[in-house]
């Protein structure tokens, strides 16, 4: 497992089966994230190259509205490396269904990038 | 003989005591030479937010967990958005209030931004207002972010109060100062 901790955000990457999985927990809330998030998310970017791929946000706690830019450029970069990304967030949990149906409508345009809402925590 | 005892006894006691004294005063200062090195941390102003949302969550622990969510993402945005853009160094108002009743939660602040600022605000608040949907307006100003990155323009948090948090939004520019309302009814 390789991990990479950023502020109070921890992002961990594994292997399960055929699919490489990176989970968030923790927080983004840096005034400026993108210059701390971007060169981790873009060195996952080169991980992730030609994987199947699964973004587990279930964990994570709170994300500030300045994160959101460098996680979606991310997304956009990682879905034109990756085989298929599977976006996986709390569908019960109102902050994060909020969050991600946005997230849904915007990631359309990547055919291989799915949203999906879990309605419990991923096991560890 | 009575008075010479307790005279006798009333001295001794006042030695000990002065002794004792004088003796805790050499303990204290050796206790405190010990302490060779202090340390203290103080917080950054961004912090705050951290602190803010967590004292929401725990003050509004017996509410709903979305509305408690809710609450402390909204607050959290707003503090940001002072502390980033105007933050009043003077203000003699708190930076975040916040006030919830049974059949509703309302937060206010206080944003110093500049006129220009405050004005560009405004018409984001209308905007967000006059539209529908907030959530597919969210969903334009995040898709506008990725193709022209602009920190501090997009104005992203006030979009994600009303579509995320669920939070209507007003504004008011008076005396050099922003004032901004959300409030969310409780159903």
């Amino acid at each position: 497992m390789k991990r990479y901790t950023i502020g109070n955000l921890l992002l961990e990457l594994e292997d399960e089966g055929s699919r490489r999985c990176v989970d968030w927990s923790g927080e983004i809330d840096a005034p400026d994230p993108a210059p701390s998030l971007s060169p981790v998310l873009n060195e996952l970017v080169g991980e992730l190259a030609g994987a199947y791929v699964d973004l587990r946000f279930d964990k994570l706690r709170y994300m500030n509205s300045a994160s959101l830019t460098p996680i979606m450029t991310f997304l956009r970069d990682l879905s034109a490396v990756a085989k298929h990304v599977s976006v996986q967030y709390r569908g019960d949990v109102e902050w994060q269904n909020s969050s991600f149906r946005a997230v849904r409508v915007v990631a359309r345009k990547w055919s291989n990038v799915e949203v999906v809402g879990m309605s419990s925590v991923s096991q560890d | 003989l009575v008075p010479a005892i307790a005279s006798k006894l009333i001295g001794r006691a006042s030695r000990l005591y002065s002794c004792g004294f004088r003796y805790w005063g050499t303990m204290r200062v050796l206790f405190e030479g010990k302490v060779a090195s202090v340390s203290l941390d103080v917080p950054t102003l961004w912090q705050l937010t951290r602190q803010i949302r967590s004292a929401v969550l725990v003050r509004l622990s017996a509410h709903d967990p979305n509305v408690r969510e809710a609450t402390a993402l909204v607050a959290s945005e707003l503090a940001e958005n002072a502390i980033k853009y105007g933050l009043n160094v003077d203000a003699q108002e708190p930076l975040v209030t916040i006030e919830v009743q049974p059949n509703m939660v309302r937060i206010r602040t206080l944003n110093a931004s500049g006129e220009v600022q405050a004005h560009s605000v405004l018409d984001t608040l209308a905007r967000i207002a006059h539209h529908e949907d907030p959530g597919a307006l969210y969903a334009e100003v995040i898709e506008k972010g990725i193709e022209e990155p602009r920190p501090g323009v997009s104005q992203q948090g006030f979009y994600r109060i009303a579509a995320v948090g669920g939070f209507s939004l007003e504004g008011k520019w008076r005396d050099g100062q922003l004032e901004i309302v959300a409030e969310r009814r409780l159903t």
